[in-house]
C-alpha cells in the first residue's frame, strides 16, 4: 500500500499541492480529476520521486519511500510520449525491464507491442512513428517495469477514440492483479472506465 | 559553522562534483599558481601600470571593441537576411560558417596581399593600409564574423515562431523585428559579442603583425625579456579585469533564455527596403569572408604537396596536441556543463565563476602551465606534446564548457527524468540514455577545442618544446619573414586540416543518423 501523508509543493510562493493525502491500495486503480494547473502531474512527479516535496511524507507498506526514483517501485506514463529518439522502439520498451533472458524479453516486448498495436513498429525509431502510436509505445514501456504502481498522466490525451478505448483496455488488462493505478486527467469518462476510486483535486487540494 | 553550511550546499548532492572540481583547478591553476609562487620580488599591481601601458590597454581595448561591434553588427543584419528567405536548403543557410575554423592569420595573409595587389594601382594603400588599428579590426572581423552570424541566427531560432506571427499580424516587419525579435535576440548578440571582444583582447599575434602594440604583447614581450612569471601575472591584472568584466556581463544574461528547440516552424516576414539593404550588404560581407581567402590561396594549391615535406611534422605537432587537447578537455567540461545545467542555487555566481577564466589571456595560461610543470615532477613531460595539449586544454575549456551547456540546457530534461524513473538499475539511465543526449554537445566542443588548438598561437609560442612546434607558429614567423608564397601554402594546409576536421564530424553525424535512420 502506498500512503501519501499531508504532502505539499510550493513555487515561488505559489502552492501547487496543498497537504495532499490519500491512500493507494496494492492493486487499487484510483483516478485523479482536475483542471489544467490544479497540481495533479506535480503530485504524480512527487509520487514518482522526481520532483521533492517540500512538505509531508510519502510511504510504501509504513517505510519512506528511497529518494532514488527507481527504486521507490514505481513507473510512469509522461504526459508527453518522451521516448528516447537513439533507441528503436523495441529497445525503448525494454529499456526498463528486469533481468531476464533475451528470449525473454523479446518477448515480453512482442506481447505489449501486440496488444498495444504496435508490433509492426517495434524495429522503428520514435520519430518514424505518429504521436499516437509513440504514446502507445511510452504506455507499453512502463508496463514493461512491471513495477507496483502505475503512474499515468494524461496518457490517453492524443489517441483517436478507437485506439482510447483499445489502449485503456489494455492497461486494465495488462494490469489486472499485477499493480495499482494512479491516473490523472481531466477527463471524466476516461477515469470512470479505467478506475474504480476518484478524486478530484482544485487548487492544490484534493476532494473525495 | 561555516563548515557544515559548505557541505550542505546543494553542488555537492550532484554526482558532477568531482568534474566540477577538476574543472576549477585545471582552469584556474595557471593564475593560481602563478599567484602562489609569486613572491615578494615584484612591485605591487598598479605601480607597473606606466601612461605607456595605458595607451597599450587602450590599442587593446579599442581593437577589440570595435572588432566585437562590427562583427555582431554584420552578423545581426546577415541573419536577418537569410532568415527572410523561405527555407528551401537548410545548410545553405549557414554557408558562412564555411571559413569558421579558418585561423586569423589566414585572413591576415589575405588582406596583406589584397593590398598589396591595389597598391599597384594606388601606392598610398601601402603607406596606410598595411599597419595600424583598423587592418586589425578588419582581420579579426573577418576572422570571427562567422561566429556572430551563427549566434545570430540560433538567437532568431529560438524566437517562438508563432508569437512572432501573432505579431506579424498587427505591425510592420520592421517594427516587430525591433520591438519584439530582437529583444530576445539581444543576450545572444551580447554573449557572442563579449566572446569575440575577448578573443581580440587577449591577442596579440594580429596586432603584432599589423606592427600595432597591444596589452597582450606587452606580457608576452615582459616575460620573454625579464622571465618574472610572476610580474607576468601582475602585468596581466588590468588586461584581466577588463575582459572579465566584459565576459561577465556578456554572458550572465544568457542563464536564462535558453530554451529547448521548438517544431521548424517557419516564418517569412517582409522587411523594408532600408533593412533589406542593410542585409544584403552584410549578407556580402559574408560571402566575401569566404571568398576572399579562398580565392587569395587558390593559386598555391599545386604547391600543395611538395609542402608537405616542410611543414609535415608541424603540421603532425598541431594534429597531436589538438587531439591532446580535446582528450584532456572532454570530461571537466562535460561534468562542469551539467553542472551548471542542473543547479538550481546560486546559478549565476557558479556560471559566473565557470565563465571567468575565459577573460585569462593565452600568454598567462602558457606561463602559468609553463612555470608550473618546471617546478613539479611534471617537468618530465616538458619535452613532448603533453604540456602543449594541457595547456591548450586549459586555454579552451571554459569554450568547450560553454558550448556544452548552451547544448545541455537545450535537452529534454523531462526524457532524462523518464531514464531516472524507469531504469533498471544505477547508472542506466546515465550510460543508456544522457550520455547519448551529450553528445551532439560533446562533438561540437571537442571540434571547436581541435580548431582553436590548430590555430592558436599566443599559448603555443609559451608552450611549445624545442622542436616540437606546431604549424601555427611556423606560419606566424613567416609571417613575419614576409615569405607570402611559402605562407600561402603553410595557410593552405591548415586549412585543409580544419575543414577535414570538420568533415569528419559532419560524416560521423551522417553516419550516426543513417545508423539510427533518424
Amino acid at each position: 500500500m502506498f500512503e501519501i501523508i499531508e504532502v505539499s509543493k510550493h513555487y515561488d510562493g505559489l502552492c501547487a499541492v496543498n497537504k495532499v493525502s490519500f491512500q493507494i491500495h496494492d492493486k487499487e486503480r484510483v483516478s485523479i480529476q482536475g483542471e489544467s494547473g490544479c497540481g495533479k502531474s506535480t503530485l504524480l512527479r512527487m509520487i514518482a520521486g522526481l520532483l521533492v516535496q517540500d512538505e509531508g511524507e510519502i510511504r510504501r507498506d509504513g517505510e519512506i519511500l528511497p529518494k532514488d526514483p527507481h527504486l521507490r517501485g514505481v513507473s510512469m506514463v509522461f504526459q508527453d510520449s518522451l521516448l528516447w529518439n537513439h533507441m528503436t522502439v523495441q529497445e525503448n520498451i525494454l529499456f526498463g525491464s528486469g533481468k531476464k533472458s533475451r528470449a525473454e524479453r523479446t518477448e515480453q516486448a512482442e506481447e505489449l507491442a501486440e496488444t498495444f498495436g504496435i508490433k509492426e513498429l517495434l524495429k522503428r525509431y520514435p520519430n518514424q512513428v505518429s504521436g499516437g502510436q509513440a504514446r502507445r509505445a511510452a504506455i507499453a514501456r512502463a508496463l514493461a517495469c512491471e513495477k507496483d504502481l502505475l503512474l499515468l498522466d494524461e496518457p490517453f490525451s492524443n489517441l483517436d477514440p478507437d485506439w482510447k478505448e483499445r489502449t485503456m483496455e489494455g492497461v486494465r488488462l495488462k494490469c489486472a492483479g499485477k499493480c495499482a493505478i494512479l491516473l490523472v486527467t481531466h477527463n471524466r469518462n476516461e477515469a470512470e472506465k479505467l478506475c474504480n476510486t476518484h478524486y478530484r483535486m482544485e487548487e492544490g487540494r484534493l476532494i473525495l | 559553522m561555516i563548515w557544515q553550511k559548505f557541505t550542505k550546499l546543494t553542488i555537492w548532492k550532484n554526482s558532477n562534483w568531482p568534474g566540477l572540481i577538476l574543472y576549477l583547478l585545471l582552469a584556474f591553476v595557471p593564475v593560481l599558481y602563478l599567484s602562489a609562487t609569486g613572491g615578494k620580488d615584484h612591485l605591487p599591481v598598479f605601480c607597473d601600470f606606466s601612461e605607456r601601458r595605458a595607451g597599450l590597454l587602450y590599442h587593446s581595448v579599442i581593437i577589440a571593441f570595435f572588432t566585437a561591434v562590427c562583427c555582431v553588427s554584420v552578423g545581426l543584419f546577415a541573419a536577418v537576411k537569410l532568415h527572410s528567405k523561405k527555407r528551401g536548403n537548410t545548410l545553405g543557410r549557414w554557408f558562412f560558417l564555411l571559413t569558421a575554423p579558418v585561423p586569423s592569420y589566414i585572413y591576415a595573409l589575405t588582406y596583406m596581399n589584397l593590398v598589396r595587389m591595389m597598391g599597384r594601382f594606388i601606392p598610398s594603400l601601402l603607406r596606410y593600409r598595411m599597419a595600424g588599428i583598423w587592418p586589425c579590426v578588419i582581420v579579426e572581423g573577418f576572422a570571427f564574423l562567422p561566429y556572430a552570424c551563427a549566434a545570430a541566427m540560433i538567437s532568431l531560432e529560438q524566437v517562438d515562431a508563432g508569437e512572432w506571427k501573432a505579431a506579424l499580424l498587427c505591425r510592420s516587419a520592421d517594427r516587430v523585428y525591433w520591438r519584439i525579435v530582437f529583444p530576445k535576440q539581444l543576450p545572444y548578440l551580447m554573449a557572442i559579442g563579449a566572446v569575440i571582444f575577448v578573443l581580440s583582447i587577449t591577442d596579440y599575434t594580429i596586432p603584432s603583425l599589423f606592427q600595432v602594440n597591444v596589452y597582450a604583447m606587452e606580457i608576452f614581450s615582459d616575460y620573454s625579456a625579464v622571465g618574472r612569471s610572476a610580474h607576468s601575472l601582475e602585468l596581466s591584472v588590468p588586461l584581466l579585469f577588463v575582459s572579465a568584466a566584459v565576459i561577465l556581463m556578456g554572458i550572465l544574461p544568457l542563464r536564462n533564455v535558453v530554451k529547448p528547440m521548438k517544431d521548424d516552424e517557419e516564418v517569412i516576414p517582409q522587411y523594408s527596403r532600408l533593412m533589406n539593404v542593410a542585409g544584403s550588404g552584410a549578407v556580402l560581407v559574408a560571402v566575401l569572408q569566404i571568398i576572399l581567402p579562398v580565392f587569395s590561396l587558390i593559386p598555391y594549391v599545386g604547391s600543395l604537396s611538395g609542402s608537405y615535406v616542410s611543414a609535415g611534422e608541424e603540421l603532425w605537432n598541431s594534429g597531436i596536441t589538438g587531439l591532446g587537447a580535446v582528450a584532456f578537455v572532454m570530461i571537466p567540461s562535460a561534468m562542469m556543463a551539467l553542472q551548471l545545467a542542473e543547479q538550481k542555487t546560486m546559478k549565476p555566481v557558479w556560471l559566473g565563476i565557470a565563465i571567468a577564466p575565459l577573460s585569462i589571456p593565452g600568454v598567462l595560461t602558457g606561463i602559468g602551465v609553463l612555470k608550473f610543470f618546471s617546478d613539479t615532477p611534471l617537468h618530465v613531460l616538458r619535452s613532448g606534446n603533453i604540456m602543449p595539449s594541457i595547456g591548450m586544454a586549459i586555454r579552451y575549456l571554459p569554450f568547450a564548457m560553454l558550448i556544452q551547456y548552451g547544448c545541455y540546457l537545450r535537452m529534454d530534461r523531462n526524457r532524462i527524468d523518464a531514464a531516472r524513473l524507469l531504469q533498471p538499475g544505477r547508472g542506466q539511465a546515465f550510460w543508456r540514455v544522457k550520455v547519448f543526449m551529450m553528445m551532439p554537445g560533446m562533438a561540437i566542443a571537442g571540434l571547436v577545442v581541435f580548431l582553436l588548438t590548430l590555430g592558436d598561437v599566443g599559448t603555443a609560442l609559451m608552450l611549445m618544446p624545442a622542436g616540437k612546434e606546431p604549424l601555427s607558429v611556423k606560419i606566424y614567423n613567416y609571417l613575419h619573414y614576409g615569405a607570402s608564397e611559402t605562407v600561402a601554402v603553410f595557410c593552405l594546409m591548415q586549412m585543409a586540416v580544419c575543414l577535414a576536421a570538420v568533415g569528419v564530424l559532419y560524416f560521423g553525424t551522417w553516419i550516426w543518423q543513417k545508423i539510427h535512420k533518424r
